[in-house]
């Protein structure tokens, strides 16, 4: 099956520009302001508008350059897990503090890549990301919120 | 102002103030080289570190940081594709594929001196310069900086790839929307922070730039991790390379050119004669890189000739042997050296070259392996053949060290034994213009394929788009690097093709970059001469038609 991704990425984009135009809509401006001929809302209605018109054209013009993937070779499943892994470390990090989800996150992100050497697993996770901290903290006095390190008594 | 100069000068080159220049450079590139830790980042990480220092020492350390972080700043580019700092953005579009091909510590080390000239230069003129820029500066008013806001963004449609404008627009206003998530500049209200405190200030140039080319570049990479073409890329990046950079690279590409202003007319010589035997005697050791450019178009009144079934499969000297009721005798007539494309066998199906015919057999030049047909009725028939371009000895039958050949539907490469085969997609059709690249790199054990056709119209050329063209086919084949011995002759051959710009590489040629070498020399102009490069032909032909 050919399936032309730049169609896709276009239908995305137009779909993002809607939604970013109905937000631009909701921007609260000041009731004085409301009626100026430029204002907080205007120029991210342009840009909605622009983003609808640019990806519209590009859904609906012919695209020469069609080159066939071979969708056999590409790891669709790991590349999904890792972005999984990703978006629940971008979640949970302000809350659990940057030692242990960076941690857990590359050991959790070596093993769904394929590594299954559980010393090397550890050492570049946990040791390493501890080294990174104290880098930060000790040598460089680049504070990291980190609540975890907190609950446990390591930092104050 | 000389006096000024000198003074500075003068504490600048002291011991402690040099050793401070150094110390400065070396924590500045490390705390560059981190992505996203930029020049700003290490200054205010070394104001503590300036305060037992006179004003002086303490200014000129951090300068050192500075610099040093905006060059660190291209290593993590180069090597990762993630910019570390906005000013090393650029160095990522030509640093990164370079350490894909194998050559980073050459990019690294071109960085390094391009860093080296560029901040001393700049300094240079600021030295001079500094009392009538600042003028300049103070003269930019809100009206100069939108002027340049917009020059900045028209230049993205000049700058945009041919073909490639929607897209560009589409990143310029996916960009601006980015930039307006935050506080407003004017009225301070917030706009498209979903009340998230993290998002009142925006979204950070840097984090931008490590979604776009850092993290994208990782999915890639796991993405692709089974590809064949992508695998290769990785197995260079492991590779640093020499940091020298010499003056051959500087002409790395072109080992050998035939340009001419009009295209050889090879149907005009009857098949499998010679046409046209070159000085240039070249063959190419297993450990080196080529590529072979050229512009083809398709002659062939006849291009598939009719279906033959096949009764029986037979072992003929280890070949394998195709028996049949009878072979057409005129008309599309099967002779030895033509291609058949074959199916409904279990081993044979594909194309394969015609190279004995007893009766109504045909002897094809593949191992015989088995006699065993998968569909009740196995055929083959014959594709018009054009075996264009040759690199063989002098004798009689000469042997055949590399040749290319294309069918209706195939296209061949033969080096020394080695068939390589790609079944194009979309078949050449007679009178269009394909412009071939063909890429083998020794190091990822590959044999690339690439075609091309012009946006021309049959019959309508406009000179003007001759350098759009889209790509059609492109398949990779794993190859075993072998040695194509020198000082035999490459020769064109009479067959139904037009053939011109002919070229040979020592390098594979980028994707990126096809394009443009396969534009390049293709003459536009009629008052430009019959140029033959640097290669002397016995030409043979016996005419030559029109500029294409």
């Amino acid at each position: 099956m050919n399936i032309n991704t730049t169609k896709i990425i276009s239908l995305l984009f137009f779909i993002f520009s809607a939604f970013y135009l109905y937000i631009a809509y909701q921007i609260q401006v000041f009731s004085f302001d409301e009626n100026a001929p430029f204002n907080a809302r205007t120029f991210p209605i342009y840009l909605g508008y622009a983003g609808l018109f640019f990806s519209g054209l590009k859904i609906i013009l012919p695209e020469p350059n069609t080159i066939k993937v071979n969708h056999k070779n590409l790891e669709y499943k790991k590349t999904a897990i890792l972005v999984l892994i990703a978006i629940i470390y971008g979640v949970t990090i302000l809350k659990v503090g940057y030692f242990l989800t960076t941690s857990l996150f590359l050991a959790s992100s070596y093993y769904a890549l394929g590594e299954r050497r559980w010393k090397l697993i550890f050492l570049l996770s946990f040791p390493f990301v501890g080294a990174f901290m104290y880098l930060l903290h000790g040598v460089l006095e680049i504070y990291l919120r980190d609540p975890f390190l907190k609950l446990i008594g390591v930092m104050g | 102002m000389i006096e000024g100069i000198l003074i500075g000068l003068k504490t600048a080159l002291t011991f402690q103030n040099i050793f401070m220049v150094m110390i400065g450079c070396f924590f500045g590139t490390i705390i560059g080289m981190l992505p996203g830790l930029g020049p700003m980042t290490a200054i205010a990480l070394m104001i503590p570190i300036t305060y037992g220092f006179d004003p002086a020492t303490g200014l000129i350390l951090m300068a050192g940081v500075y610099y040093g972080a905006v060059f660190g700043g291209s290593t993590s580019s180069i090597l990762l594709n993630a910019p570390g700092v906005p000013g090393t953005v650029a160095t990522s579009f030509d640093g990164y594929p370079m350490a894909q091909q194998g050559k980073a510590g050459k990019a690294l080390a071109i960085a390094a001196w391009s860093s080296f000239a560029g901040g001393t230069l700049a300094s240079i003129y600021l030295l001079f310069l500094a009392p009538s820029l600042s003028k300049v500066s103070l003269s930019f008013r809100s009206p100069d900086y939108f002027a340049l806001m917009i020059l900045g963004l028209t230049a993205i449609a000049a700058f945009s790839s041919k073909g490639q404008f929607l897209k560009a627009m589409m990143m310029v206003v996916l960009g601006l929307m980015l930039a307006s998530v935050g506080q407003d500049s004017l009225s301070d209200i917030s706009r498209f922070t979903f009340n998230n405190m993290n998002l009142s200030d925006g979204i950070s140039f840097v984090l931008v730039v490590m979604a776009t080319f850092a993290m994208s570049e990782a999915l890639t990479i796991i993405l692709k991790r089974n590809d064949p073409s992508a695998v290769a890329k990785q197995v260079s990046l492991t590779e640093l390379g020499s940091i020298k950079i010499t003056k051959e690279e500087e002409n790395v590409y072109n080992e050998w050119t035939i340009i001419s202003k009009y295209h050889y007319r090879l149907a005009s010589m009857g098949t499998t004669n010679e046409a046209i035997k070159y000085q240039y005697e070249k063959g190419w050791s297993s450990e080196e890189d080529r590529a072979f450019t050229f512009w083809i178009r398709p002659q062939y009144n006849k291009p598939i000739g009719a279906n033959i079934l096949i009764l029986s499969i037979a072992n003929n000297n280890n070949k394998v042997q195709f028996n049949t009721g009878g072979l057409p005798k005129f008309g599309n007539s099967i002779n030895i050296g033509d291609w058949v494309e074959i199916r409904g066998t279990k081993s044979y199906n594909g194309i394969g070259k015609v190279i004995e015919i007893i009766g109504e057999s045909i002897v094809i030049d593949e191992q015989f392996i088995d006699d065993v047909t998968t569909t009740g009725s196995p055929s083959f028939n014959k594709e018009a053949t054009n075996n264009f371009m040759v690199y063989e000895n002098s004798l009689l039958p000469p042997t055949q060290y590399v040749s290319f050949t294309y069918t209706p539907n195939w296209f061949i490469m033969k080096i020394n034994e080695v068939y390589y085969k790609w079944k194009i997609g979309q078949s050449f059709a007679k009178d269009e213009w394909y412009a071939i690249v063909i890429n083998l790199n020794a190091t990822a054990r590959q044999l690339g394929l690439f075609v091309y056709n012009t946006v021309e119209t049959s019959g309508a050329i406009n000179p003007n788009l001759t350098s759009s063209l889209n790509l059609i086919f492109n398949q990779t084949q794993t190859a075993t690097p072998q040695t194509v011995i020198d000082d035999q002759s490459w020769k064109l051959f009479g067959c139904e093709t037009d053939l011109t710009n002919i070229r040979i590489w020592k390098k594979p040629i980028e994707e990126e970059l096809q394009s443009l070498i396969l534009s390049q020399y293709v003459v536009k102009d009629t008052h430009l001469t019959l140029l033959l490069d640097n290669a002397s032909p016995e030409l043979m032909l016996q005419d030559v038609t029109d500029a294409r």
